[in-house]
């Protein structure tokens, strides 16, 4: 692989709810909620939607990677399962809004919470193949729940963009990738729906951690490598319960685990996720330091990263807004707000 | 407005492009053919630029169809670096609005058309280096 991380960046909205609200709201026990280890969850303003904070966090994405890059952006992937249009990309939209050149490959793609994890591989591939020479990969949701189901204590809304490039000029570049998928029937969202349904514990086992579990497994293997090579392991977060269950299971420490979760403040930013998990993870990262990222998404399938970061990585923190940044500027809004900025309520 | 309409504003809604007058160095949002100071032709597109501070604001709470979600809307004039634009602030509230407050550009929606085209426009929100 001859390709790595050139910029990142976040966007997590202002506006926060507690889990403990909606659960008094709809009756759930407050156990459950403590189970979920989530306090809680981001929400966007009512102008927000997975274009104009994937377009944020894309604009730090360029700040730290150096401006000059847009001319040679040949290709933008937003992951979302949350687009503003059935049919219409959101791509082209952050596109221009960002000034990126009209020749380049552009795409919305859908994998349920991954498929900006398939968007990271797919950069991979095209610049180490020297096809591009920088592609943008966003992962961003406003992530839909029915109200009144257990999913919507996690549901929330952000979006992390990443600049791919060679990896001579990268912050921290990829050794190897490995992807594992199945029809795995755990998570579904039939077109017109509005909300999404799931399997409840049928997203546990046979889902998310099966198919983490090999993805992880299947990576260490190929690079001959295990858990204590790793300073930092960083997992999609549906809740923030299961991340610190598969690292273990995986056998990663605790401490390793801890500094990329952020679903306990923020709740599930479905695309999102883990990739603000790796941004939050490169603000804090040493120069020489392994980096395990693994991604999930329903229906269902798992990347695993090996990522090593750089020198370059410390001259690059500081230069646009940090996931820490973010997680500590908040404001509460009630139910009754929430439901109007996620339009839960409709004016007749 | 129509979903053509905007598509053909998209520079000026998205990238505040405005005009500079190179006769009298004037600069004007939205741009215009002729320098509104001095009516010369000689203008050049130019962009406003992200930042900025307000100059004068309103309040309104009574909207036109289709913005009532967005209520209260704060509509402000903004002076940054290039010129003078006319925006909405979001992610505040009216009694947080003060003359002078700095504040950046972003990217929000803005009222859906009534053939459901969703226009994306740039608005500001409070300035900081630690708050998103």
């Amino acid at each position: 692989m001859h390709a790595g991380i050139i910029g990142w960046g976040a966007y997590i909205p202002r506006y926060r709810i507690k889990c403990s609200e909606i659960a008094e709201l709809w009756g759930f026990d407050q156990p459950l909620v403590k189970s979920l280890n989530i306090e809680e969850k981001a929400v966007a303003n009512v102008d927000e939607d997975a274009t104009t904070m994937g377009w944020y966090a894309a604009r730090s994405a360029i700040l730290r990677a150096g401006i000059d890059v847009v001319g040679e952006l040949g290709a933008i992937f937003v992951g979302t399962e949350s687009k503003p249009y059935a049919v219409k990309p959101t791509a082209t939209i952050i596109g221009d809004a960002l000034g990126l050149p009209n020749k380049k490959l552009t795409s919305d793609m859908e994998f349920a919470c991954r498929a900006a994890g398939e968007g990271i591989r797919i950069s991979i591939g095209l610049i180490s193949s020297g096809m591009l020479r920088y592609s943008l990969v966003i992962g961003s949701d406003t992530a839909q729940a029915n109200p009144g189901d257990v999913l919507e204590l996690t549901a929330a809304s952000g979006a992390a963009a990443y600049i791919i490039g060679p990896k001579v000029e990268s912050t921290a570049y990829f050794e190897g990738a490995y992807t594992y998928t199945s029809d795995t029937p755990d998570f579904w969202r039939r077109d017109g729906s509005p909300y999404p349904l799931h399997g409840e514990i049928f997203t546990d086992e046979p889902a998310y951690f099966n198919h983490i579990v090999n993805s992880v497994r299947g990576l260490m293997d190929e690079l001959g490598l295990r858990p204590d090579d790793y300073d930092y392991a960083v997992f999609h977060q549906p809740n923030g319960r299961f991340p610190l269950k598969v690292g273990t299971e995986l056998g990663f420490t605790k401490d390793k685990i801890l500094p990329g979760l952020v679903n306990p403040w923020i709740g599930n930013t479905y695309n999102a996720s883990a990739l603000l998990g790796l941004a939050k993870v490169l603000e804090e990262a040493k120069p020489g330091q392994r980096i395990l990222l693994a991604t999930f998404g329903s229906g269902a399938g798992s990347d695993a990263f090996s990522i090593v970061t750089t020198d370059k990585l410390l001259t690059k923190v500081n230069i646009a807004l940090k996931v820490t940044d973010m997680l500590n500027s908040k404001i509460y809004v009630g139910y009754d707000t929430y439901a109007k900025y996620r339009k839960l309520l409709e004016r007749m | 407005m129509s979903f053509q309409r905007i598509w053909r504003l998209k520079d000026i809604l998205l990238n505040l492009v405005g005009i500079k007058c190179s006769d009298c160095g004037y600069t004007s949002y939205p741009p215009k053919a002729a320098c509104p100071k001095c009516s010369s032709r000689n203008v050049s597109r130019i962009s406003l630029g992200s930042s900025g501070k307000v100059v004068s604001y309103t309040v309104i709470n009574v909207p036109i169809e289709g913005f009532e979600n967005m209520l209260p809307l704060v509509i402000a004039l903004v002076e940054t670096d290039n010129g003078r634009v006319l925006t909405q602030l979001t992610n505040v509230k009216p009694e947080e609005v003060y003359i002078g407050m700095e504040v950046e550009a972003t990217v929000r929606r803005s009222a859906t058309t009534l053939d459901g085209y969703v226009p994306y426009i740039v608005k500001f929100k409070r300035s900081s280096t630690n708050n998103a």
